[in-house]
């Protein structure tokens, strides 16, 4: 080695991290939504920030699910019914039906209908605008979009493994971790952005190091199959399952007909069982002689992503399996590690930590970004100072920088936007919502990269800003629960609150950074490096 | 009663990662300078104290957090909230560090408050 290990770790970290910067900032900021995206969900469907949850035992839930079902699911093969629960109001029912000779087949999942019906009456509820909602942040944080799946999990998978390189070097080239550990100096350029990055990255290190390396476990038998492939010679599907218990396959109906048992007491017998609320019942073949009923229990009580289910004969209601109780250590330990990424378990406090965090990682992320471009320009600034232009990667980075860092926040808002302002009754709506968040950001990205200026910062960044922190005005015209209502009566939703309250105080913490962004006396202008401050507080 | 003391034993962890911070950060030498002027240093036996207290504090939270929530679902919770701890106190430093270490004895003088309030409330029935 020529140069001292310390340094070449820095290269390392240095190009590791840059090379996937922009995608890993849209993967963090999606998976940092995606905390909430029940609660966005709700935000997004304001037909259902009316519908008061009522108080309904999970008992009476089932029951009426269970006629619901019986009334309005015809020759279904499978059901799928979530109870409500803490953070969903509604009881949701689903069911697939066989798909016709002659039809074309629709993915894995058939013909899947689904609707959420209030929990007392079983009544649909007034059927809410169609829009992907959180679900579709979730999705673009592993599956991005416009791509097939499993590239996309490749993609992100190999960004992550890059996060994960550059943590470990960046955590080497740190020479005083501890010594630095409190110290963010403002106002003095390269240094400020130096400090700014290393608070956000050592200050939630071990949520960093956390949400990379369980991230790329969710993804596992996807990136390295070798292992399961040798250990179960090829038999993929005895291995999983034993690692995903609780699963069985596809049994075949026996073509007799046999009226279902009634749910809800099985429902009783379990949380005696559990001392804890069942969340969802599945049925496979209901009506058959060989249905089977599958409940699982609600989540939330330990960290675990799998959660104990139990298995019903679906005619005479006997417990035929228990599963999840007593699990192997590694499949134990698969679902920890799950369950830390997703961080289901937590409750309101422990989830809005895990929110801050992840704010913390789209800073790091961006600051780290914003600092190969601030120091590359200080090299330049003789050159620059000269009259002679950006060397082109520098004029590059400069450009995705804007793109990035002030684009997500444009796509993000216009997701919201698009979501209240296009017609309700407008055909393949969510489609359309999504490209509104890629127009948006494509646009933003694009005009970037004609002008990577202070003033195109300063325009984006005000862009963000507007389209964030006017959501709760455009709320007030779109939806019953507006602040108003849920702040100053205390009535509707909390969660249409918060999200109304979260989105103000970023879109207001964009508008800083481009107040901030003052233009520049004509003169020092030309050498000034790029600098909205305190982006990374906000982005 | 049971909302009130729910929130003062969260509370209370946040409290104790906040102070012990605060004090730790408070025994090295430049963020005592930052308060204190230019070149000064904190005489060895504050420095002594600041830091048992910190590492105390910090320890006390670790334990009071498992204590709530089990061994795991504690350490998570302790991580994040010095996390979020360290977040504000780094953001308060350079803006206002007087403010900063004002909030860091007001708030812990409040979990010894809370902790005494937690112990009574535990003691009386009901």
């Amino acid at each position: 080695m020529k140069e001292g290990f310390r340094q070449s770790m820095a290269w390392l970290h240095t190009w590791s991290g840059l090379l996937v910067c922009w995608i890993l900032l849209l993967v963090f900021c999606a998976g940092t939504a995606s905390y909430y995206r029940n609660e966005i969900t709700l935000w997004m469907q304001p037909e259902l920030h009316g519908a008061a949850a009522s108080e309904v035992s999970t008992e009476e839930a089932a029951k009426v699910a269970q006629q619901a079902m019986q009334e309005r699911a015809e020759g279904a093969t499978r059901w799928f019914i979530s109870l409500p629960g803490e953070r969903s109001p509604a009881t949701q029912l689903g069911w697939s039906k066989p798909s016709k000779p002659g039809e074309k087949k629709r993915g894995r999942r058939g013909n899947f209908h689904s609707e959420k019906a209030d929990p007392a009456t079983g009544e649909v509820l007034s059927k809410p605008r169609e829009t992907r909602g959180g679900e579709f942040l979730y999705r673009l944080h592993f599956d991005l979009h416009y791509m097939p799946a499993i590239w996309a999990r490749w993609i992100v998978g190999f960004c992550a493994m890059f996060m994960f390189v550059s943590i470990i070097s960046g955590i080497v080239t740190h020479k005083r971790i501890f010594k630095d550990l409190f110290t963010f100096r403002p106002k003095k350029g390269q240094r400020s952005w130096l400090d700014a990055h290393n608070v956000t990255a050592v200050l939630a290190l071990p949520y960093h190091i956390m949400i990379t390396y369980t991230g790329l476990v969710t993804l596992m038998f996807l990136y390295m199959p070798s292992g399961a492939t040798a250990a179960y010679k090829g038999d993929q599907d005895a291995f999983f399952a034993e690692a995903f218990p609780g699963r069985s396959g596809d049994s075949k109906p026996a073509g007799v007909a046999a009226p279902l048992t009634p749910i809800a007491p099985l429902v009783r017998q379990a949380e005696q069982q559990w001392g804890g609320k069942v969340e969802r019942i599945s049925v496979n073949h209901p009506g058959d002689a060989k249905a089977t009923i599958t409940l699982t229990r609600a989540g939330g009580r330990n960290m675990s992503s799998k959660q104990p289910s139990m298995e019903f004969d679906g005619v005479s209601g006997k417990l035929l399996s228990t599963d999840g109780n007593a699990q192997p250590g590694a499949a134990a330990t698969h679902g920890v590690m799950v369950g830390l990424h997703v961080a289901h378990f937590g409750g309101p406090l422990l989830r809005a930590l895990f929110f801050l965090s992840g704010l913390a990682g789209c800073a790091m992320v961006a600051t780290g970004a914003l600092l190969w471009a601030v120091k590359t320009r200080q090299k330049q600034a003789k050159a620059l100072a000269a009259g002679k232009r950006a060397s082109f990667g520098l004029r590059l980075v400069e450009a995705l920088n804007i793109g990035a860092i002030a684009g997500i926040p444009i796509a993000f808002g216009a997701y919201f936007w698009a979501n209240r302002l296009l017609p309700v009754a407008m055909e393949d709506r969510p489609q359309e919502e999504i490209a509104c968040f890629f127009g948006a950001w494509a646009l933003a990205a694009i005009i970037a990269q004609l002008r990577p200026s202070r003033a195109m910062w300063r325009m984006q960044l005000a862009a963000g800003a507007f389209l964030l922190a006017a959501l709760p005005v455009l709320n007030v015209f779109t939806s019953d629960a507006h602040l108003g209502v849920t702040l100053f009566l205390g009535r509707g939703p909390v969660a249409v609150a918060a999200f109304d309250l979260v989105v103000l105080v970023l879109g207001l913490g964009l508008a800083y950074a481009a107040f901030k962004l003052k233009p520049l006396p004509v003169k020092a202008a030309k050498v000034a490096p790029v600098k909205p401050a305190q982006t990374m507080e906000a982005a | 009663m049971e909302l009130l003391s729910n929130f003062l034993a969260n509370f209370l962890v946040f409290a104790l990662c906040y102070a012990g911070l605060s004090s730790l950060c408070l025994a090295m030498d430049r963020h005592y300078a930052d308060l204190h002027g230019r070149g000064t240093e904190p005489p060895a036996p504050l420095r002594r104290r600041l830091r048992w207290t910190g590492w105390l504090a910090l320890a006390a939270g670790l334990a009071w957090a498992m204590h709530l929530a089990g061994g795991g679902y504690g350490l998570v919770c302790w991580i994040g909230s010095l996390t979020g701890c360290g977040l504000l106190l780094i953001w308060l430093l350079p803006y206002a560090p007087h403010q900063a270490m004002r909030l860091a004895r007001v708030i812990g003088v409040a979990a010894l408050l809370a902790a005494v309030l937690l112990a009574a409330l535990s003691v009386t029935p009901g």
